[in-house]
C-alpha cells in the first residue's frame, strides 16, 4: 500500500511538471557547462531559486531537478526555476541533484548530474553599492538592498535623486551596526557632502572633518555594544596604469584613525602618526579590541608627496595590528602587530573579525591598501588563537578578491570578485564548513542568469543584513539635504 | 465680389499648392538631412545604443518617460543607414503635421502651412545641436520631441474623434498616468491638451479640463516616490530631453515651443470665408521660404564640425585613406576662398593708416582663413601614421587649432579620447575613457566596440566577450561582434587582424601610473617622446618620430631620430625627417649631421625658404602665414615657425 503511495506520488508529480525525461540518451561523464557555475556547491537553506543558462551547443535542453521525492524539469537552455518549485524542491531534502540533457542531431547527450547541496541559512539581506568601474566620473552610484530569498532589489540610497549636472555626489561606505538596519551610515562626498547616519531608526547628518584630523571619517567600524563608531581619514589619489591589467591604482597620501562619540558628537584621534598610514578599522565582535592596517611611508608633506607616494606605491605594504579598548572608559592600549605582512613581502587590507571572535579574514596582495584593483589579491584567513593564517586557495581565483563581509551566524561570508571578466565585480558567497574550510563559491542567484554577463556596473563592499532597511530613499534624499552638524574634537589621545 | 466658379478655381489651387508642397518639401528635406548630415547622423547613431534584450526594455522604466527614450533610441539605431533613419524621420514629421492638422483644422486645417511650424522646431532640434550631441544624456534623445508630439497630437486627435464621454475620461486618466510612466512629461502634458482642446470647442466639458489638470500634476507627485533614479525637482521635466551643460535651454527650448505651439493652436482660428485665394498661396508659400530660411539659419552647418564627423567615421572603421581624402577635399574646397580673402586683405593692409589698423585686419582674415580644428589634425596624423605615410606628409595638410563653434565645454576626450588612444596604443586609457563616458551618457556602440577592442588588444578574452555579446544583440553591429568574437583566445589570430596587427607593435611600453587630467594631446606627447622602453619596436619609434615633430624640441629631435634610424634602419630617410634634420642643424650650427644621405632636392628647399625669409620681412606671423604657406606650406619649416603654441583641450 506505501509503495503504490509512493509510485502514485511519483507519478503525479512527474505528470505535474510538464516535460518528460529523453527515454533514452547517451550519458557523458563530463559536468555541463554552465553560467554561472553551479555545479556541486553548498547553498544556503533560504537562497532564491539558483538559476543558470546552460553553455552546452544543441538543438534543445532539459535540466532535471531532483530533490526526495520531487522532480522539476526545465525546458531550454535557460534553468529558469519557479519560486513556487524552488520551494518544493527545498522542502523535499537537503541535496538537490540537478541533471542537463542537450539535444543535438536527434540524439540526447546526459551530462554527469552535479548537486546543490543545503546548508545553514543565511542573513536574508545583503546591501552592495552598484558603480560603473570608472576613475572621475560617478554619476550613477546607489546602494541598494537585496533579498537573498528573492530577486528582490531595492535602492537605499541613489546620488541621482539628488545631485545635478554640475553638483555631482559619490556615496559610499555603507555600513550597520551588528547586522541591524536601525544602526546604520553612509557618506556623500562632494554636493550635499556629510556622513548620513541612522541611530536607533532616527536620522542624522554630520560633517566629521574637523581642523585637526586629515578628512572626514571614511571607512567605518560600528562598535558592536557601544555608541562608538571608529573611522579611518584618508587623503587618498588615484592614478591610472598605462599598461597593466590592474588599470588603477588608489593610494594613500595620509590616513589616520579616529572614533566618533555617537553621544557627545565627538571626534578623537586612535592613531595618527605621520610616518604610517593607518586604515580598514574592524572591531572584534566584544568591542574590546580594534584591528586595522597600517604601512610606514615617509615622506616630506608638500606637493611632491603625491607624485611620490605613486612612484613608491608598489613598495608600500600594510601590516595588521590590533589595539586594545575599554569602551567604558574609551582608552585605548599600546598598538600590536598581529601580521608583519611586509617580511612576506604582502600587504593586508580590510580585517574582519568572525562573529564569534575566532577567525579573522583579510585580502592581501603585493602591495597598497585599495586591493579591488589588485589582480592578485586574494583571502586569507587567520585563526586568531594560535595566529595561523592560510590563503583561502578554495575560494581564491587569479584575479581580485576583495570586499569581502561574514554573514551574522558566522556561517557565510560574502566577497566581490573580478573573476568573471576582469573589470566587472560581482558577489559571491561561500559556506564555512565545521572544519574550518570553505564551499565552492557562487555567484549570488538572479532572475536572468546572463544578468552578470550584460550588466555593466560592478557591486562593491557587501554587507549582510538581518533586515532590510526601512528607511525609504526619498527619505534618505530629503535629508541629504539638510546641512551636516559639525562634531566636536577631542583632543586627548585615550592610552 | 466672387462667383462660386473662381472660388473653386481658387480652392483647386490652393489644393494643388499644398499637396505639392506636401510632396516636394519631405523630398527636399530628406536630401538634406542626408547629404548634409550623414556624418552627424551617423555620429548620432554611433553614440546611441539599442540591445534587444528584455531587461534593457525593463532597464528604461527605471525613470518615468523611458520608454520614449528607449523607443527614441529603437529609432535612433536606424540612422546607421542615414537614408533610412531620416527616412523614418521625415516619415514622422509627416505623420505630425497630419495629426497637427487633424487636431486644429481651425488653423492648421486651412492656413495649412502653420502645420509645418512643430516639424521645424523639431529639425532645428535635430539638426542644430552641433557639438551638443556629445553631451546628450537622453537615450534616444534624437527622436525625443518627434515622439512627444505625435503622442501629443494623437491623444487630441483621439479624443475630438470619439464622442462618448467616458471614453475621453478614460483617455484623459490613461494618459496622464499610463502617459507619465511612459512618457514622463509627454503623457499629463497629452491629457490637459486633449481636454482643452475639446473644452475649446465645444465650451463645455469643464469637469474634464479639470480632471485633466488634477490627474496630471496629482499623478505625477503621487508616482514619484516609487522612484530613484530622478531628483524630486525634474518631476514635471522628465521625459524632456537632457543635457551635460549649466542649462537645459538648448535642449529644452524646442520642446516648450512645440508645447506652446500645441497650446495656442487650438486658440487660433483662421475665419477663411474664402478672402482673396491667391493672395492666400501667397502668403503660404511666403511661410514656407520663411520656415526654410529659419532651418537654413538654425541647423549647425559648421565645416569643421561635419569634416570631424566624417572622419571620425572613416577612423571607426580603419579606413584611413578616406579619412585623409576628406580632410584633403575640405582644403581643396577652401583653398580659392583662402586666395580671394588674402587678396582682399592685402588690398585692405596696403590702404591702412598705421600699424593698429594692419594688425586689426591681421586678426580678422587670419579668423576668416581656412584652418582645422585640433581634432582634426591629430585624426590626420593617426590616419596618416597608420597609412604609414606620416614622415612624408604629416605636414602636407593645413595645421592649426580653429576652435570648434560650439558653445558648449567638451573635452576632446569626450570626443575623440577613445579612438585617439586606442590606435596609439594606450589600451587601459581608451577602456578609461570607455566607461567614464559611459557613466555620463550612457553606453553606446561606438564605446562598446572600443572598450571590446581595448580589451582584445591587452587580451582581457573574458572582458572583451561582454561587451561582443552585448553588441551582439543589437541590429547594425553583430556582424561587427561575431568578426570579433572569432579572434578571442587566438592571439595569434588576433594578432594578425586589423586594427591590432597596427595597434600591438605601439603597445611596447613599460607600465607606469599617470593621469591624463581629461587633456588627451599632451599625454599622447609625452608618451611617445618620453617613456621609450627598452623594447621599443619599429612603429612606436616612427610614432616617437611623429610626436617629437609636433613638440619642436630639437634635443628631443636628435635622440628620438637616433631611436628610429635604429630601430627603424632606412634606406632613405624621409622627407620630414631630412627637412628636421637640416634645420635644426642649422638652428644649433652643427654641420656633421649634413654629411647624411639629404636628398639635394629638400637641402635647395631649405635654402629657397632661407632666401625667402631673408627677402620677405616678416612683420606678424599672422599675416605672413598664408604666402609662406604658399610656398612652404606643407614643409616642417613652415610649421617650426608658423604653427605654433596651438591650443589643446
Amino acid at each position: 500500500m506505501k509503495l503504490a503511495l509512493k509510485i502514485t506520488t511519483v507519478a503525479m508529480l512527474l505528470i505535474s511538471c510538464g516535460s518528460s525525461i529523453p527515454e533514452s540518451s547517451n550519458a557523458t561523464q563530463e559536468l555541463p557547462t554552465i553560467f554561472p557555475d553551479y555545479s556541486d556547491i553548498t547553498i544556503p537553506s533560504n537562497i532564491a531559486p539558483m538559476n543558470f543558462r546552460i553553455l552546452e551547443q544543441g538543438e534543445k535542453f532539459l535540466t532535471v531537478f531532483t530533490s526526495g521525492n520531487t522532480r522539476i524539469t526545465v525546458k531550454g537552455d535557460m534553468a529558469v526555476i519557479k519560486r513556487k518549485d524552488w520551494q518544493k524542491l527545498k522542502s523535499s531534502s537537503t541535496h538537490i541533484e540537478v541533471k542537463v540533457y542537450v539535444l543535438n542531431n536527434g540524439v540526447w547527450t546526459s551530462f554527469k548530474p552535479f548537486g546543490m547541496v543545503m546548508s545553514d541559512e543565511i542573513d536574508p539581506y545583503i546591501s552592495y553599492r552598484v558603480i560603473p568601474p570608472s576613475v572621475v566620473t560617478y554619476e550613477r552610484i546607489s546602494i541598494n538592498q537585496r533579498d537573498l530569498t528573492s530577486f528582490r532589489e531595492k535602492v537605499i540610497y541613489a546620488n541621482s535623486m539628488v545631485q545635478n549636472g554640475d553638483n555631482g555626489q559619490c556615496i559610499n561606505c555603507h555600513h550597520y551596526r551588528n547586522w541591524q538596519t536601525d544602526n546604520m551610515q553612509f557618506h556623500a562626498r562632494q554636493y550635499l557632502g556629510g556622513t548620513i547616519m541612522a541611530v536607533e531608526g532616527k536620522l542624522r547628518k554630520v560633517n566629521l572633518k574637523t581642523d585637526s584630523t586629515i578628512s572626514a571619517g571614511v571607512y567605518p567600524a560600528w562598535h558592536p555594544t557601544h555608541d562608538y563608531i571608529a573611522y579611518s581619514t584618508n587623503k587618498t589619489h588615484q592614478s591610472i596604469h598605462t599598461a597593466d591589467h590592474n588599470r588603477i591604482e588608489v593610494a594613500d597620501e595620509e590616513s589616520d584613525l579616529i572614533l566618533y562619540d555617537i553621544n557627545s558628537n565627538s571626534v578623537s584621534i586612535i592613531e595618527n602618526d605621520s610616518n604610517r598610514f593607518e586604515c580598514f578599522p574592524s572591531w572584534s565582535p566584544d568591542g574590546r579590541t580594534l584591528y586595522y592596517v597600517a604601512a610606514d611611508y615617509k615622506a616630506p608633506f608638500g606637493p611632491e608627496r603625491e607624485d611620490k607616494v605613486f612612484i613608491d606605491s608598489h613598495t608600500i605594504k600594510y601590516d595588521l595590528y590590533r589595539k586594545s579598548f575599554n569602551p567604558d572608559t574609551r582608552t585605548w592600549g599600546p598598538c600590536e602587530l598581529v601580521i608583519d605582512a611586509a617580511s612576506m613581502n604582502q600587504s593586508i587590507t580590510l580585517p574582519r573579525i568572525s562573529p564569534d571572535g575566532r577567525k579573522l579574514l583579510f585580502s592581501m596582495g603585493e602591495y597598497g591598501v585599495f586591493h579591488i584593483w589588485h589582480k592578485d589579491a586574494d583571502l586569507y584567513i587567520m585563526d586568531i588563537a594560535d595566529s595561523t593564517i592560510r590563503p583561502l586557495t578554495e575560494i581564491n581565483s587569479d584575479n581580485v578578491e576583495s570586499y569581502h563581509s561574514w554573514s551574522s551566524n558566522g556561517k557565510w561570508i560574502i566577497f566581490s570578485s573580478r573573476r568573471d571578466d576582469g573589470a566587472y565585480t560581482r558577489l559571491y558567497l561561500s559556506h564555512m564548513n565545521p572544519d574550518g574550510s570553505f564551499s565552492k563559491p557562487f555567484t549570488i542567484p538572479q532572475r536572468n542568469p546572463d544578468f552578470n554577463k550584460t550588466f555593466l556596473f560592478s557591486f562593491n563592499i557587501p554587507e549582510f543584513m538581518k533586515e532590510q532597511v526601512r528607511i525609504s530613499a526619498r527619505q534618505f534624499a530629503s535629508f541629504i539635504k539638510r546641512e551636516a552638524q559639525p562634531v566636536n574634537y577631542q583632543s586627548k589621545k585615550g592610552e | 465680389m466672387k462667383t462660386s466658379g473662381s472660388i473653386k478655381n481658387s480652392d483647386e489651387a490652393s489644393k494643388r499648392l499644398r499637396i505639392i508642397s506636401d510632396t516636394l518639401l519631405p523630398v527636399i528635406f530628406l536630401l538634406f538631412m542626408v547629404l548634409e548630415f550623414r556624418f552627424v547622423l551617423l555620429r548620432i547613431e554611433s553614440n546611441s545604443l539599442f540591445v534587444y534584450d528584455k531587461d534593457y526594455l525593463l532597464n528604461s522604466f527605471i525613470i518615468p518617460g523611458g520608454f520614449i527614450g528607449w523607443t527614441g533610441q529603437f529609432l535612433t539605431q536606424f540612422l546607421h543607414y542615414p537614408w533610412i533613419g531620416a527616412l523614418i524621420w521625415i516619415v514622422m514629421a509627416a505623420l505630425t503635421v497630419k495629426l497637427a492638422r487633424m487636431a486644429y483644422p481651425g488653423i492648421c486645417g486651412t492656413f495649412w502651412t502653420v502645420s509645418y511650424i512643430p516639424v521645424i522646431i523639431q529639425s532645428i532640434y535635430c539638426l542644430g545641436a552641433g557639438y551638443g550631441l556629445f553631451i546628450m544624456k537622453s537615450p534616444g534623445w534624437f527622436f525625443i520631441p518627434s515622439i512627444g508630439t505625435i503622442l501629443v497630437l494623437s491623444t487630441v486627435v483621439l479624443c475630438r474623434w470619439t464622442q462618448l464621454s467616458l471614453f475621453r475620461w478614460i483617455i484623459i486618466i490613461v494618459s496622464s498616468s499610463a502617459g507619465y510612466f511612459l512618457a514622463g512629461i509627454w503623457g499629463p502634458f497629452s491629457a490637459i491638451m486633449a481636454a482643452f482642446s475639446i473644452f475649446l470647442e465645444t465650451k463645455k466639458d469643464f469637469s474634464l479640463l479639470i480632471i485633466a489638470f488634477i490627474c496630471s500634476i496629482g499623478l505625477p507627485i503621487l508616482l514619484h516616490i516609487f522612484y530613484t533614479s530622478f531628483r524630486t525637482d525634474e518631476i514635471f521635466t522628465v521625459g524632456l530631453p537632457l543635457i551635460n551643460y549649466k542649462s537645459q535651454w538648448p535642449v529644452r527650448l524646442p520642446c516648450l515651443l512645440l508645447m506652446l505651439f500645441m497650446i495656442a493652436a487650438p486658440l487660433l482660428k483662421f475665419h477663411d470665408n474664402h478672402p482673396e485665394t491667391s493672395k492666400t498661396n501667397i502668403i503660404q508659400i511666403s511661410v514656407i521660404i520663411i520656415l526654410a530660411a529659419i532651418l537654413f539659419i538654425f541647423s549647425f552647418r559648421d565645416r569643421n564640425f561635419i569634416t570631424e564627423n566624417a572622419m571620425s567615421a572613416a577612423i571607426d572603421v580603419q579606413d584611413w585613406k578616406k579619412v585623409t581624402d576628406i580632410l584633403e577635399r575640405l582644403e581643396k574646397k577652401n583653398a580659392k576662398n583662402d586666395e580671394k580673402l588674402y587678396k582682399q586683405r592685402t588690398k585692405k593692409i596696403s590702404k591702412a593708416a598705421g600699424t593698429k589698423e594692419i594688425e586689426s585686419i591681421v586678426d580678422l582674415y587670419s579668423e576668416r582663413f581656412y584652418e582645422p580644428t585640433r581634432i582634426m589634425v591629430l585624426y590626420k596624423d593617426l590616419s596618416l601614421f597608420s597609412l604609414g605615410t606620416e614622415a612624408e606628409n604629416m605636414f602636407s595638410y593645413r595645421d592649426g587649432a580653429r576652435k570648434q563653434d560650439r558653445r558648449y565645454d567638451i573635452p576632446m576626450a569626450l570626443q575623440a579620447g577613445k579612438q585617439l588612444y586606442f590606435y596609439w596604443g594606450l589600451a587601459n586609457y581608451c577602456h578609461r575613457w570607455c566607461i567614464e563616458e559611459s557613466v555620463e551618457y550612457g553606453w553606446s556602440y561606438n564605446t562598446l566596440k572600443y572598450a571590446a577592442m581595448s580589451a582584445i588588444s591587452m587580451e582581457e578574452w573574458d572582458l572583451a566577450r561582454k561587451y561582443l555579446n552585448i553588441l551582439g544583440k543589437t541590429l547594425c553591429h553583430r556582424k561587427w561582434a561575431d568578426t570579433q568574437l572569432a579572434l578571442l583566445s587566438d592571439r595569434n589570430k588576433m594578432q594578425a587582424a586589423n586594427p591590432y596587427k597596427t595597434v600591438l607593435p605601439l603597445m611596447c611600453y613599460d607600465d607606469r601610473l599617470s593621469n591624463d587630467q581629461a587633456i588627451i594631446e599632451p599625454f599622447i606627447m609625452n608618451h611617445f617622446t618620453s617613456h621609450r622602453s627598452g623594447f621599443a619596436t619599429p612603429q612606436f619609434d616612427r610614432a616617437a618620430m611623429l610626436w617629437t615633430l609636433r613638440t619642436q624640441d630639437i634635443k628631443l629631435f636628435w635622440v628620438t631620430f637616433l631611436n628610429y634610424l635604429n630601430t627603424n634602419a632606412p634606406t632613405v630617410i624621409p622627407r620630414h625627417y631630412q627637412e628636421a634634420a637640416i634645420l635644426y642643424s642649422h638652428l644649433e650650427q652643427d654641420q656633421g649631421i649634413l654629411s647624411l644621405p639629404f636628398d639635394r632636392q629638400i637641402k635647395e628647399g631649405y635654402d629657397n625658404f632661407v632666401n625667402y625669409v631673408n627677402s620677405h620681412q616678416v612683420r606678424y606671423i599672422k599675416e605672413s602665414a598664408y604666402p609662406f604657406y604658399k610656398r612652404f606650406g606643407k614643409t616642417f619649416w613652415f610649421y617650426y615657425y608658423f604653427i605654433r603654441g596651438q591650443e589643446t583641450f
